[in-house]
């Protein structure tokens, strides 16, 4: 069969099984949410006491009024048309914030992995090819510091301290434009707000974050491949140790991280809130913390369904990868 | 492998074993730690301790500034942007946005600077021109002639007349989670400019209630009605700021409104300032760094922050006030409905008040210290308001203030409880920590405190969101440190704490059901002159303070923080007012 066609066909079974995912992952969020702990009426209401006809009326502004099942088809049919409903704590459309806030937090997550990976994989195979040396060693450690250290602190600590010792701050995120409106200023929010292309930014604090998982697994994974038979006829041939690694090591050493890095896609995308708070960054994590406290389900709904949705399509890209990496990965 | 012989090579191929590695690592480490503990043996101690002086000074603004000059933006922080529509809000967020586009018959005094007690919470007018009280039920306003809403479709900057009063109070009646607290107003009229409000009852701090930043907020009816979420979209109204747009996460901004009705004493045209943009910030060390770097005008200060924000930005002017959420403890509601031991029994209560070091907690919280709340007046109100359960006026009952481990105890044992009791105590561990910083840090303190009476706590945390639906509204067992909502009126807080809860009590969260102190509330609101209801308040106050149906805590004085060319900056010291618009930025300006 042509491989090219029959990769075709797998990624249009993939997406068609993505359907059914997707709408299981709909159901599960939107009953869960409505079986949560806590009164959506009085917490909408907040300290005021609520009368039987307070009540009657804010379940009808908010669409309660109606069976979870009605709820449920009205909310996927707007959908259908990509509109997402209100905030039902304060009215804004949905559709309008994640146009915003959608594609900043998936930039950061595709700066945090560039990041990750610029840092995890040269520090990776520097020590597997040097293993046990000095090298070695400073790289393992790095990768443990990386994930012992919470990037909530390292952030916290940027900020303090660039503040008092260089009288520094983060842009507001008033000043936050997107990559289209200006690249320019974009980039520094994200990865070098105090200038000087210092890279103390929230994408790359994420990415430092990410980066000794991949970095660990990438030295084991190189270790593994290095001891291979054919690696070793490529020295007996007289290859240079250069085109040995990026050449023939490397490709079969990326097929367990590549897994990793999409595992990864849905913390980065659904997990930055921290970063997010600390940096200021206008992105649907810190959105998402805030709404489900405050149980604005529509919002909680919205962003739960668009994080499955990056999971899925991560999962199938990761998939697509395994087969560029080794053509001996066929789909049918 | 290959090995070049340069020396980069030889060093980066030469293998390490692990014990070497090991060895290494340890006198690195041992180094390392060496050197942290000479570097660490400095007279610096992490326990927060208020020195001497230690503060940073307090701007006590001058009284003269200088002559106003015009322009500028404010930049400043908000934490959570909740709605746009204060009728709709139930949250003193939503209400402290609202000030800068609309307008209110009357607000609260504000001078620049220090405001005296005594005028803590009095009134003056905003739109209303003149006000009239021809008999308890009636008051007759006289609405200002030159108010005009802003310039913008669909009202185009027409006039403000008596209707426009009518119609915001007939929606508020209709849709405000707050319209109990006019749940006296019979009626609402208007002819021309005049608005005549008719009562169901005497109730004798009306002018307050309408000055109340929880209530009413005069809209224009082609607004609000020009589509169904017009008032979520965005604010229109005849405020000093016409609102100009509003970033989800980012910010809010608004533009001055060149038609504003107010004029300062030599006539220039309010507000003085060109624009006011908020940026939308919830952590607050980002906060502190913007402000240390310029970006923010003026911040909310947390008590136990002052310190590292004077030594990041050491030129700014610190304002203190006692703020006025009144923090708590409210026992399980079957004590008062069902006599369920042990917070029944008033010797209980007063045992737990009496194990709270009141003192000790307000030191840990801020370098200013603070002040003892009443039940349920908070020290914010002033002295012309609440009682200082360390004055003498208080009487007998201030000696269930003071805290004294041994008297405590003797009451429990009196009570029945020589061994003192275990009980749970609810809090919520979300959002509060956020909005008022030192209430995790009294949660703590009051742990301690309590074990000292041989009252063992058991917490229980409960997320914001379960806690406001159950804990709040009286679904609990034990007791619970809790938070009151702000109100601006005494009133607000004797109703909404004593009476039933289906009759305007909304805030009593245990179901206290005394009868004869209901009574007595109902007779003081209903007393025609503040005076009288001030001797009133103070009369039920000792009551309260008897009783201890719920036990106050403390009330933490709070800083604002700004930078020395924010000049015309209003109630310096003085009673916190959400209503900050009109009554903080109207007449701000920049010297520079």
């Amino acid at each position: 069969m042509n491989p090219g066609k029959g990769m075709q066909q797998y990624i249009f079974k993939r997406l068609l099984l993505a359907v059914p995912t997707l709408i299981g992952v709909s159901m599960i969020v939107f009953f869960m949410l409505r079986v949560l702990p806590g009164d959506l009426v009085q917490q909408i209401a907040g300290d005021n006491q609520v009368t039987p006809e307070l009540r009657a009326q804010i379940e009808r502004d908010i669409g309660l009024d109606k069976p979870a099942y009605e709820e449920y088809f009205y909310w996927i049919g707007g959908i259908a048309k990509l509109d997402f409903g209100q905030s039902l704590r304060d009215k804004s459309s949905i559709s309008h914030r994640l146009r915003d806030a959608l594609p900043t937090t998936i930039e950061m997550a595709v700066l945090a992995i560039i990041t990750s990976l610029l840092i995890a994989l040269p520090v990776g195979i520097i020590s597997a090819i040097r293993q046990d040396s000095i090298a070695d060693y400073l790289g393992r450690s790095l990768s443990i510091g990386f994930l012992a250290i919470p990037s909530f602190w390292l952030g916290t600590m940027i900020i303090v301290y660039s503040s008092v010792w260089f009288t520094a701050s983060t842009p507001l995120p008033a000043e936050y434009r997107q990559i289209w409106q200006d690249p320019y200023a974009n980039l520094k929010f994200l990865v070098f707000p105090f200038g000087y292309f210092i890279p103390v930014g929230p994408s790359v604090l994420l990415g430092v974050s990410l980066s000794g998982t991949v970095m660990r697994l990438m030295r084991t994974q190189m270790l593994e491949v290095l001891r291979q038979d054919y690696i070793r006829t490529a020295w007996a041939k007289g290859l240079r140790e250069r085109s040995i690694v990026t050449g023939h090591a490397m490709k079969n050493a990326m097929i367990p991280v590549v897994t990793v890095i999409g595992l990864q896609v849905p913390i980065v995308v659904g997990g930055s809130v921290i970063v997010e708070s600390i940096f200021n960054v206008p992105g649907i994590g810190q959105w998402f913390f805030q709404a489900i406290g405050f149980r604005d389900y529509t919002a909680v709904q919205a962003i739960a369904l668009l994080t499955a949705v990056a999971v899925v399509f991560s999962n199938l890209a990761v998939d697509i990868a395994y087969a560029y990496l080794d053509p001996r990965i066929r789909y049918s | 492998m290959a090995a070049g012989d340069s020396f980069w090579n030889k060093v980066t191929e030469q293998r390490i074993s692990r014990r070497r590695a090991l060895q290494m690592t340890a006198i690195g480490g041992a180094s390392a730690g060496a050197i942290a503990l000479v570097g660490c043996s400095s007279s610096s101690s992490t326990t927060k301790t208020p020195a001497a002086g230690g503060s940073p000074a307090v701007g006590k603004t001058p009284v003269s500034e200088g002559t106003p000059k015009p322009g500028g933006t404010l930049h400043g922080t908000v934490s959570l942007v909740l709605g746009k529509d204060p009728m709709k809000a139930s949250s003193f967020l939503t209400h402290a946005l609202a000030s800068y586009s609309y307008s209110r018959l009357l607000r609260f005094k504000t001078v620049i600077g220090e405001l005296p007690q005594d005028q803590w919470y009095t009134t003056e007018m905003e739109l209303a021109a003149k006000v009239e009280n021809p008999d308890p039920l009636t008051y007759i306003i006289t609405l200002r002639d030159d108010v005009k809403f802003h310039n913008l479709p669909p009202v185009n900057g027409r006039k403000l007349v008596g209707d426009d009063v009518v119609y915001s109070f007939d929606r508020y009646r209709s849709i405000s989670p707050n319209k109990g607290n006019m749940a006296f107003v019979d009626t609402v009229t208007a002819a021309g400019q005049v608005v005549t409000f008719k009562l169901k009852e005497p109730f004798g701090l009306f002018l307050n209630r309408l000055a109340s930043f929880q209530d009413l907020w005069i809209m224009p009816k082609e607004f609000i009605e020009s589509s169904p979420t017009a008032s979520e979209d965005r604010m229109l109204g005849s405020g000093p700021f016409i609102f100009d747009k509003f970033t989800p996460s980012v910010e809010m901004t608004w533009k001055k409104n060149p038609d504003y009705f107010e004029k300062d004493k030599a006539g220039t045209p309010l507000p003085y300032l060109d624009g006011v943009n908020l940026a939308v910030i919830t952590d607050q060390n980002q906060v502190l760094s913007q402000f240390a770097s310029g970006a923010l005008d003026t911040i909310s200060v947390p008590p136990t922050l002052v310190d590292s924000t004077k030594s990041q930005s050491p030129n700014a002017i610190f304002d203190a006030a006692p703020r006025n959420i009144l923090s708590m403890m409210i026992f399980q509601p079957e004590s008062y409905t069902a006599a369920k031991p042990p917070f029944n029994d008033d010797r209980v209560r007063r045992a737990v008040s009496m194990a709270i070091n009141r003192d000790a907690l307000l030191k840990r919280v801020s370098a200013q210290g603070g002040l003892w709340p009443n039940m349920p007046i908070n020290a914010g109100f002033g002295k012309t308001w609440w009682l200082d359960p360390q004055g003498s006026d208080i009487g007998p009952a201030g000696a269930n203030y003071k805290y004294d481990v041994a008297a405590a105890k003797q009451l429990l044992t009196a009570a029945g409880f020589p061994n003192g009791f275990e009980v749970p105590m609810h809090f919520a561990s979300t959002v509060y920590s956020t909005v008022v910083p030192y209430y995790p840090i009294v949660k703590d303190g009051l742990t301690a405190l309590f074990q000292q009476v041989g009252i063992t706590v058991k917490e229980v945390p409960e997320e914001y969101g379960t806690y406001i639906s159950s804990t709040f509204t009286g679904k609990f067992d034990g007791m619970a440190f809790s938070l009151e909502s702000v109100f601006s009126d005494i009133a607000a807080y004797w109703q909404n704490m004593f009476y039933p809860r289906d009759a305007g009590g909304g805030r009593n969260h245990s179901s206290v059901a005394d009868a004869g102190l209901q009574a007595k509330i109902k007779t003081m609101l209903a007393a025609q002159t503040v005076d009288e209801i001030r001797k009133q308040n103070f009369e039920l106050q000792k009551y309260t303070s008897e009783k201890m149906y719920y036990v106050p805590v403390v009330t933490p004085v709070e800083f604002a923080a700004r930078v020395p060319k924010l000049k015309g900056v209003l109630n310096t010291t003085g009673p916190t007012t959400y209503a900050v618009g009109t009554e903080g930025a109207l007449k701000n300006w920049f010297s520079a």
